[in-house]
């Protein structure tokens, strides 16, 4: 009883006590309110006045991007200073006419199209008090006059930025790229991005803007009612990018891109024994700085209209048949599943019957027994139909992508194709037709509907050189921050791994030698003095014009470092077209490495 | 509905944990409304900054967490939680804040972060709860004894130990926030109020034994308190555009998304400590004292939850948690208005931050089973 009265006076106390603390939390709700009635109400107008006289402006401090090095720290893409006219939507004049006429002064002023900054204007959605980049790359005369008309225009302000410049103008194009300014899609769809933002549009410039692009600073200045600057506030230093230091080897890249001159098609040499990309020519070509100075609109229009495709990476998107460098695919399948061996012969009239329909081989006169030494030598078409048909599609598209066919190489450049390994199946559920036997032996000389981009043909050579294994070809080396410490370093990576005996690749490997090297060789003209250079030619027909003309080579043909494609458009024969070509970018190579020139006979 | 106290749990489940769906609307609807809210003003306050633009989605992926966390509160019987949880949760915590200290990584000036991949957690927010109910559950089982000084000092060394370790992270706003809630529990379980304002007293002979050991920062900070027009770019600066923010904001607001002040990032911070200074400034007079109303039905509710408890140990709960979220919140307006210097303190369900909200939530869950095991009169 005694106990209860306890309990319960202990319970009243307790009340009391959560009472008075609801009340005390009130009293505190209380004096905020009053706070926010002095704050909002009595005092709303004075800081209403105070907030629309805080005119600070914060400008985006753009950061520098990152350099391009290649392999020897030979600078390929750095940064120059320019002027550029940028303009914050929020501070225009609010009366329409007055905004018109400062539209109007600015069109006038910058040599812009009528509309244009109320074009750009509306593409601008959110973001209002951030610069909208009008024009870039300004002279001084014109950034000084910009500058003096700056009380009329309010708004407006010239910043100074870095800006993109490629030091050998178009040396290099397909594999750096060239930089632009964000598109308000990409704006919406990636982080970590601002307007106005210089961003890689193709290229490592792309694939790497991560590394490259860097932070933004802030700064944060007080202007008055003019616009001009009274002060600055506070800074957010800007971030440098990161550095990529390449595999490219300037002086080879020079070297491809001059032996390619002005044909259609492309170069490429990749280290063999870790897949470095030494380098990569495709041709036409363009000089990226057209880019970062900002391309006026109608040579951009004339650039995609162009037949020619500059814009291309034709190494990893051009998509050609490899042609007899695919002989070496189908000559290492049938070795190693034993559908042949290397004694067996095979006879070649320089025509095959397929019942009723003629396949030819490339030599009208025919070349006799053909073992499957000379079939590589000699390029004989109608041994490998012959071989091709033991092997059938299936096995055929079996080996093919064991090479690498029909996959992307994973290089890191951006949007590479991943080509075509026919099989039945495949022309059954496309074109809607059976396979046909001769479908089978236009696919052993890597014809007919076979496609592959051209880096992954060097690959076959790179396998051929290394007895199976192919690296997966690459262009950077390594990230450097801009204080010079390594960021991250590309280790070499296997890509696939060919399993064929030892004696299958020996064949292969002399074979190829012997078609550079021997009296009756299809790739004599690849011929160097003191290295010994293995290859193979190719000339793929094609329904839209002239031959395809390509050569494939490794050489020192007994010590691979390099391999060497070649793959020209329209060309011709491979023989007589591609492999001069590939002699001469060999001999750069070489030239360049021991110091001394190399030269053919 | 008339059962032992403290048995009647043995009769149910042995886990102590039964799916209780039967939510208290009259917490958990202005608790939802203010989250609601402050995904809005996470929005505005971060659409400027294109890297911060997501962090909306961030806040509302974490409110629902939130709510399971909640579930799963509400779910697991108080008493059984008290019984088998409260001290190792306590003192894995303690640890865990040491850790933290002695191995954690900088952000910012403070080690408040623990990072768990994607995620960066507080552990100092979990340890909120955590010494709520160890200091409830000591405070209850010395019920008859709550006038010695013993009690006393007892429950300062309970709640000290992590406030120490949080105080040293910096973080001397969290840490105020635990010796608010000390005094808040030991006058609620009847120590003479007296008693408490003689401890008051001495701390503030001892001050100037504290401001030595008072980060720069936060002398600063005090500071600029006493004379806020003395730095403006520093942390002056800070409440100096969150007044004019509030108070540009006059009866009506600027309409949402287009507040100058918070859109030109005058006032830094202002998706976290200083997100009232959005609302005020977007959403006026009128969204303020919307803001102020729902936070003070959201706390009357949870005092009545205190009052409604079965026993002492879930008053006691009731109230710490309460008085945290309150004190937080009363803090954080403080500052943001002028009137408290600046702690670094964020405000419950609006602020970004998801420890914070899952923490609220799980706040909200307890509460919810404390008033669900009510004796019915």
């Amino acid at each position: 009883m005694l106990w209860d009265h306890f309990l319960l006076r202990k319970e009243e106390e307790f009340q009391k006590r959560v009472k008075g603390l609801g009340l005390l939390l009130m009293a505190g709700f209380g004096l905020v309110l009053l706070r926010l009635i002095y704050l909002q109400l009595f005092q709303g107008g004075v800081f209403f006045e105070l907030s629309a006289r805080n005119r600070v402006r914060l400008i985006p401090i753009k950061a520098q991007r990152g350099l391009i090095y290649d392999r020897h720290k030979e600078l390929m893409a750095g940064n120059v200073p320019s002027f550029n006219v940028s303009l914050i939507p929020a501070a225009l004049p609010a009366d329409p006419t007055a905004r018109q006429q400062e539209y109007a002064l600015l069109q006038k002023l910058l040599a812009l199209d009528d509309n244009e900054v109320e074009e750009k204007l509306n593409r601008r959605r959110f973001r209002f008090f951030e610069p909208l980049r009008l024009k870039g790359n300004l002279d001084r005369i014109t950034a000084a006059l910009m500058e003096e008309h700056k009380p009329e225009l309010p708004g407006m302000m010239v910043l100074t930025e870095s800006q993109r410049f490629y030091k050998n103008e178009s040396l290099g194009f397909h594999v750096l790229g060239y930089v632009g300014e964000i598109s308000e899609r990409d704006l919406a769809l990636r982080e970590g991005y601002q307007a106005g933002d210089i961003v890689g549009q193709s290229g490592v410039e792309k694939i790497y803007d991560h590394y490259l692009k860097g932070r933004n600073g802030w700064l944060h200045i007080e202007v008055d009612a003019h616009g001009r600057q009274l002060g600055i506030l506070g800074r957010e230093d800007p971030w440098t990018g990161h550095n990529l230091v390449l595999t490219l080897d300037r002086k080879l890249q020079a070297a491809a891109e001059e032996t390619l001159g002005e044909r259609r098609g492309t170069i490429i040499v990749e280290d063999v024994r870790n897949g470095e990309v030494l380098a990569l020519a495709s041709s036409p070509t363009y000089n990226p700085n057209v880019f970062a100075r900002g391309i006026p609109k109608d040579e951009w229009a004339k650039l995609l209209a162009n037949k020619d495709f500059p814009l291309t990476n034709r190494a990893i998107q051009g998509l050609y048949p490899p042609g007899s460098i695919f002989k070496i695919v189908t000559l290492t399948g049938a070795l190693q599943d034993k559908f042949i061996d290397p004694q067996h012969t095979f006879l070649c009239k320089g025509i095959y019957w397929i019942s009723t329909w003629p396949y030819r081989c490339w030599n009208d006169s025919g070349h006799g027994m053909v073992d499957a030494r000379r079939s590589l030598i000699e390029s004989c078409d109608i041994y490998y139909y012959q071989v091709g048909l033991k092997l059938k599609v299936e096995k055929l598209a079996q080996w093919a992508r064991r090479f690498g066919y029909g996959y992307p190489t994973g290089i890191d450049l951006p949007n590479e194709l991943a080509g075509l390994v026919p099989t039945a199946q495949w022309k059954e559920r496309t074109q809607n037709m059976p396979w046909f036997p001769g479908n089978t032996v236009m696919f052993s000389i890597g014809q007919g509907y076979m496609m592959a981009t051209p880096m992954q043909i060097l690959g076959t050579l790179c396998a051929a050189a290394n007895s199976g294994v192919i690296y997966r070809p690459h262009l950077l080396r390594e990230v450097m921050s801009s204080s010079g410490r390594i960021i991250h370093e590309v280790k070499p990576e296997i890509m696939f791994r060919v399993t064929a005996s030892a004696d299958v690749w020996s064949l292969v490997q002399r074979s190829l030698t012997d078609v550079v090297n021997s009296k009756r060789g299809t790739g004599k003209q690849a011929r160097l003095v003191n290295i010994k250079v293995a290859g193979k030619t190719a000339t793929a027909q094609n329904p839209h014009g002239e031959d395809h003309a390509a050569f494939g080579a490794f050489a020192p043909a007994d010590k691979p470092e390099i391999a060497v494609l070649i793959y020209l458009e329209n060309a011709g024969g491979g023989g007589a077209e591609a492999a001069p070509l590939a002699r001469k970018v060999m001999e750069a190579y070489f030239g360049i490495t021991t110091g001394e020139m190399v030269e053919a006979k | 509905m008339e059962s032992q106290p403290g048995k009647w749990w043995k009769r149910s489940k042995g886990s102590g944990w039964s799916l209780n769906l039967g939510v208290d609307i009259s917490v958990l609807l202005p608790a939802l409304a203010l989250s609601l809210l402050g995904v809005a003003m996470v929005y505005s306050a971060t659409q400027a900054k294109p890297e911060m633009a997501h962090l909306y989605l961030k806040q509302l992926t974490w409110i629902g967490i939130g709510c399971v966390g909640m579930l799963f509160f509400s779910s697991l019987n108080y008493q059984v939680l008290m019984q088998r949880y409260a001290y190792p949760a306590y003192w894995a915590l303690v640890v865990l804040l040491a850790i933290l200290l002695a191995a954690g990584q900088e952000v910012a000036g403070s080690k408040r972060w623990m990072s768990l991949g994607p995620v960066s957690l507080q552990p100092s927010e979990f340890a909120k709860i955590a010494t709520t109910l160890v200091l409830a559950k000591y405070l209850s089982s010395r019920q008859d004894r709550v006038r010695s000084w013993d009690t006393v000092v007892g429950a300062f060394l309970l709640g000290g130990l992590p406030m120490l370790l949080i105080l040293k992270e910096p973080d001397l706003g969290t840490a105020l926030l635990f010796m608010t809630m000390v005094f808040v529990l030991l006058y609620t379980v009847g120590v003479p109020l007296k008693r408490l304002l003689t401890i008051v007293g001495g701390g503030i002979l001892a001050s100037p034994l504290i401001w030595m050991m008072l980060k720069e920062y936060q002398r600063k900070r005090l500071m600029v308190f006493l004379n806020p027009n003395a730095d403006t770019l520093g942390s002056g600066y800070n409440v100096i555009q969150s007044k004019i923010a509030i108070g540009s904001g006059q009866l009506m607001g600027k309409g949402w998304l287009a507040g100058t002040q918070g859109q030109l990032k005058f006032v830094p911070e202002h998706h976290t400590d200083f997100i009232f200074s959005v609302l005020a400034e977007e959403w006026g007079f009128v969204g303020s004292v919307a803001l102020l109303v729902l936070f003070l039905i959201f706390i009357l509710q949870a005092l009545r939850v205190a009052r409604g408890a079965r026993d002492l140990q879930g008053q006691l709960i009731a109230i710490g948690l309460t008085t945290i979220l309150a004190a937080q919140v009363l803090i954080n307006l403080g500052v943001a208005t002028g009137i408290l210097p600046a702690t670094g303190i964020t405000l419950p369900l609006i602020s970004y931050g998801g420890s914070s909200l899952l923490t609220t939530y799980c706040i909200i869950g307890i509460l919810m089973n404390i008033w669900s095991n009510r004796i019915v009169k």
